[in-house]
């Protein structure tokens, strides 16, 4: 992955985040940059997703800084969660859809928990039932989301499958 | 050095953690609301303000499209509303005398903390934070409108919170369930019920009466007492469950705020 694909990928995301929160009802906006990183770092091999890890943070850190109450909870989070997906892709079929999607999913709620965490850390009042209660139509709008992805993704890769650019 | 190149990705990963855990703990104690913040927070401000007008406008209109029978039937009814407040209004019409009489009144009420227009500030929310559980929105006017950090936010309905940062354009804002901060208030029906309540951890607002045995009853309206960050006689919402803690020996109430925090569209900074 290159920075002149990611930077301009990922400004979009943040740019268009806002407009989809308002636009689909109940909070189910998938979180653009945290899905499309997560599904990056799902089909490229390791060696080539620093790109997306050092971009998505910075644009988690400005999504923070223009629209949270605190910065730098949600870099923390992308990044754990972009880590868990780089390190069990290493041992699984990511072509497998059950597979791909079981993983993508953990770290999508993986993301939510620790954000809680950190609100949590920060003084939120909020208890773990009570937020977790509220995302259950986040994770479908990121699921959703992340399969339009990872169907193009798959797409691509088994058009250049022997190219070796995917490993 | 060896072992950096080696692991390019881990050591991405753990210098951006350390960098963002140093971040995080500037920004949880407050220290970093300034500088880059409140630059690309004006920056951006603009961008999520037409971005938000443009999914609210794509929304509404959609919604529309699937509730024409309720709309056309909302329509009548606001017709028919509409005439009787017309009635109304050419029957009622205010002496000099019933004038001074609600001024008096509004004195007694102590509800005197918007002293003119220039005291309130009206504005957009032009973004909530992302989360669904939390209620933390940013407003589109800011420090050239004389909002300052700790300003009382209200709208139609009653307290909404205060604001917590702000930037020239922009200043975000921290509903009461949010804070997590001790709000003291008082019975509408009977000013001297007075008590304590905060945010509760299932979203709620939660406390207890002052008094041992008050006589608080469910679905009592509840206004702030003027004690503490927040001025006299703003609606806060109603009771929904009164028990006595025979351990604390105290009467604790639950609240379901007045506002309805997620339907916000526009709200009023008290300066």
């Amino acid at each position: 992955m290159k920075y002149r694909v990611i930077v301009p990928v990922f400004a979009a995301a943040l740019v268009l985040q806002p407009f989809l929160n308002t636009l689909l009802p109940w909070g189910a906006a998938p979180e653009l940059i945290v899905s499309s990183g997560l599904m990056l770092c799902l089909f490229f091999e390791s060696e080539k997703v620093l790109p997306v890890l050092i971009t998505g943070s910075v644009m988690e850190l400005l999504s923070d800084m223009a629209g949270a109450q605190y910065a730098g909870f949600s870099v923390i989070a992308f990044v754990l969660a972009v880590s868990l997906v780089i390190f069990v892709r290493q041992f699984t079929n990511i072509e497998n859809f059950i597979v791909a999607a079981g993983i993508y999913l953990a770290a999508i709620l993986l993301y939510y928990v620790l954000i809680w965490i950190l609100y949590a850390m920060a003084g939120s009042p909020y208890g773990f039932i009570y937020a977790m209660s509220k995302i259950p139509a986040a994770v479908i709008g990121n699921f959703v989301f992340g399969m339009i992805l990872y169907i193009i993704f798959l797409v691509r890769l088994n058009r250049h499958r022997r190219d070796r650019y995917f490993r | 050095m060896r072992w950096i190149r080696e692991h390019k990705i881990l050591s991405a990963a753990i210098g951006i953690l350390a960098a963002a855990v140093i971040i995080f703990s500037v920004s949880m104690s407050g220290s970093g609301s300034g500088g880059i913040t409140g630059m690309f927070g004006n920056l951006y401000s603009y961008v999520e303000k037409h971005m938000t007008a443009a999914g609210r406008a794509i929304s509404e209109n959609v919604s529309g499209i699937f509730s024409y029978r309720e709309l056309m039937k909302e329509n009548e009814e606001l017709r028919n509303e509409i005439d009787e407040l017309k009635e109304e209004m050419n029957r009622m019409s205010l002496n000099e005398e019933e004038l001074e009489d609600l001024r008096e009144l509004s004195a007694a009420l102590n509800y005197d903390f918007i002293g003119s227009s220039d005291d309130i500030v009206t504005a957009t929310i032009i973004s909530f934070d992302g989360l669904n559980w939390t209620n933390i929105f940013t407003i589109n006017r800011g420090s050239d409108s004389g909002i300052e950090e700790g300003d009382v936010v209200i709208c139609g309905d009653g307290l909404v919170g205060r604001v917590s940062q702000t930037g020239r354009n922009w200043a975000k804002v921290m509903s009461l369930i949010d804070e997590s901060v001790k709000i003291s208030f008082k019975s509408e029906d009977d000013t001297d019920m007075l008590g304590i309540i905060e945010g509760t951890s299932d979203g709620e607002l939660s406390g207890y009466m002052l008094e041992e045995k008050s006589k608080i009853k469910e679905g009592s309206r509840l206004v702030t007492s003027g004690v503490g960050m927040y001025p006299d006689g703003i609606d806060i919402g109603r009771v929904s469950e009164v028990w006595y803690d025979s351990d604390t020996q105290l009467t604790r109430i639950k609240v379901t705020p007045s506002v309805d925090f997620m339907a916000l569209d526009k709200v009023s900074v008290v300066l």
